[in-house]
């Protein structure tokens, strides 16, 4: 028979086979000393593990939800600085779980995941992560000594600087390396992967040929054939999924059309081709779809219908 | 402490006064709930769950006595709750649900956590070592194996050895509680 403290240990995580549980009951059961020393190794093995909590961590959980009920959303523009990823994941659940453990050889892992609604997560270090919904996000440990993160879907980082322990987040295709800074991430499947940078400087990593670009404020990085390409950030509703504000400048429809199925996750067809040549300027702050579109119906004399989640606009010209 | 903290002023919507009963709280309360249900995570939740609940409520809420013993009730009840709901139960586990043993003696001492780190310290080095790795880092004891090049058999030993050491150091300070023979 194990010394008892071992078998008890067993016993409280679940770990005994039938026959050790057996010794461990029939061991307490033996006299009032036994079941004493039973719950005093219990209270001091259960408790040891409270040391690792930390209230000020818990405590940003708890003020994100306070916060949310008694102040709006919260405002984009207080952040120092902010980047968006844009990031094709396409296998990325595939990746995840077949190479998770390799990848990370030690310690337990965090898996976040939104459903049908964004979420507002708070990490271990106080870094906080808006999931826009269907994503989700893993990193493994406590997050204190490697804050390493994978992300399927779209996420906005808030990240709390600490250049000790860079902050990383991995997509399929690339990495993202920041010291400090806020940062949204899209990657949702058979989307081209890219980077778009609001301010500050970020590290982004091609994970397939290993180049490596630096991406500072008003720039961005996709990734087109395998390679990283970087220019200058041309889609300015690249966070309006976060915001709630989308802004359009002497815009074609065809790419009005693409950022609203891009913001609302929607499917959006132009039933005569000619509409896409149409022009509009406009900006429209926490909108419901249904809301922009009579807008535009009233703007444009469109007829629009509504066909199995799809948005079909039909006219004759602008 | 807590004891310094108005319920009137949380009732107001003091923020600040809530952040405070919920830091010099937090730890205490953790404790008690994972006397039940054996998990840091659960009983993390339970405790944010219960603050929460207090502070949407605040208004609707009277709180006669010290807001910790509150705390401490509504933490137990919800652990009893997800106790409850649980497919395997432990027979004390069952136990614990009905009888209303004072499991937080140990508790209103102040400094327990602290001893509790004091023992930690002073467990020889790779007692130590070994079981800050597994209880505080949370590491599989196959990892830490592997990373300190010794086998499984070595690291469940040296754990169960420093359970035992830190049960000689931390015996006067826990609190006789002569659990009935519960699990015949």
């Amino acid at each position: 028979m194990l010394p008892i403290e071992e078998l008890i240990i067993k016993y409280i995580e679940n770990e005994c086979t039938v026959v050790e549980k057996h010794q461990v009951e029939d061991w307490i059961n033996q006299s009032d000393e036994n079941r004493q020393k039973f719950d005093e190794l219990r209270t001091i093995w259960l408790s040891a593990k409270v040391n690792s909590t930390d209230e000020e961590t818990a405590w940003n959980t708890i003020e994100k939800q306070i916060i949310s009920t008694t102040r709006p959303a919260f405002s984009f523009y207080k952040i120092a600085a902010s980047i968006l990823l844009i990031a094709t994941i396409g296998l990325s659940y595939i990746y995840f779980n077949t190479d998770s453990q390799n990848y990370f050889p030690t310690i337990s892992s965090t898996v976040i995941r939104s459903e049908s609604d964004k979420k507002e997560v708070v990490l271990p270090d106080g870094s906080q992560v808006t999931l826009n919904k269907n994503s989700s996000i893993k990193y493994n440990g406590d997050f204190q000594s490697s804050r390493k993160i994978k992300l399927t879907g779209e996420a906005f980082f808030d990240v709390v600087r600490d250049e000790s322990h860079p902050f990383i987040i991995t997509t399929e295709t690339i990495n993202v390396k920041v010291l400090g800074t806020s940062f949204d991430i899209k990657a949702k499947p058979g989307k081209k992967a890219s980077v778009h940078v609001k301010s500050g400087v970020v590290q982004v990593n091609n994970i397939i040929d290993r180049d490596s670009i630096q991406v500072v404020k008003n720039e961005q990085v996709v990734v087109s054939d395998n390679h990283l390409v970087k220019a200058n950030m041309t889609n300015e509703n690249a966070f309006a999924w976060k915001t709630g504000i989308i802004t359009f400048n002497n815009d074609q429809f065809s790419e009005v059309v693409s950022t609203l199925e891009e913001v609302y996750d929607i499917e959006i067809e132009l039933a005569n081709p000619r509409l896409s040549q149409c022009v509009l300027t406009a900006k429209f702050e926490n909108k419901s779809i249904k809301e922009v579109m009579t807008l535009l119906k009233e703007i444009y004399r469109f007829n629009v219908s509504y066909k199995n989640a799809k948005i079909i606009v039909n006219g004759n010209s602008c | 402490m807590s004891e310094n903290i108005s319920w009137r002023n949380i009732q107001e919507g003091d923020q600040f006064a809530f952040k405070t009963l919920f830091q010099s709280t937090y730890k205490k309360l953790v404790l008690t709930s994972i006397y039940y249900v054996e998990n840091t995570e659960e009983a993390e939740d339970i405790v944010q769950n219960v603050f929460l609940n207090l502070w949407n409520k605040r208004n609707k809420l009277t709180i006669e006595g010290e807001l910790i013993a509150y705390l401490t009730t509504a933490v137990r009840n919800q652990s009893l709750n997800v106790l409850e709901k649980r497919k395997t139960k432990k027979k004390y586990q069952e136990y614990l649900s009905f009888n209303s043993i004072d499991t937080n003696q140990y508790l209103s001492d102040p400094f327990f956590l602290e001893k509790l780190q004091n023992a930690i310290e002073r467990l020889p080095e790779k007692c130590r070592l070994v079981f800050i790795k597994n209880r505080l880092e949370g590491m599989k004891n196959k990892e830490i194996a592997e990373e300190l090049s010794i086998s499984i058999k070595t690291v469940e030993n040296q754990i169960g050895k420093a359970l035992h050491l830190m049960r000689d150091a931390l015996r006067d300070y826990l609190p006789l509680i002569a659990m009935a023979a519960f699990i015949k």
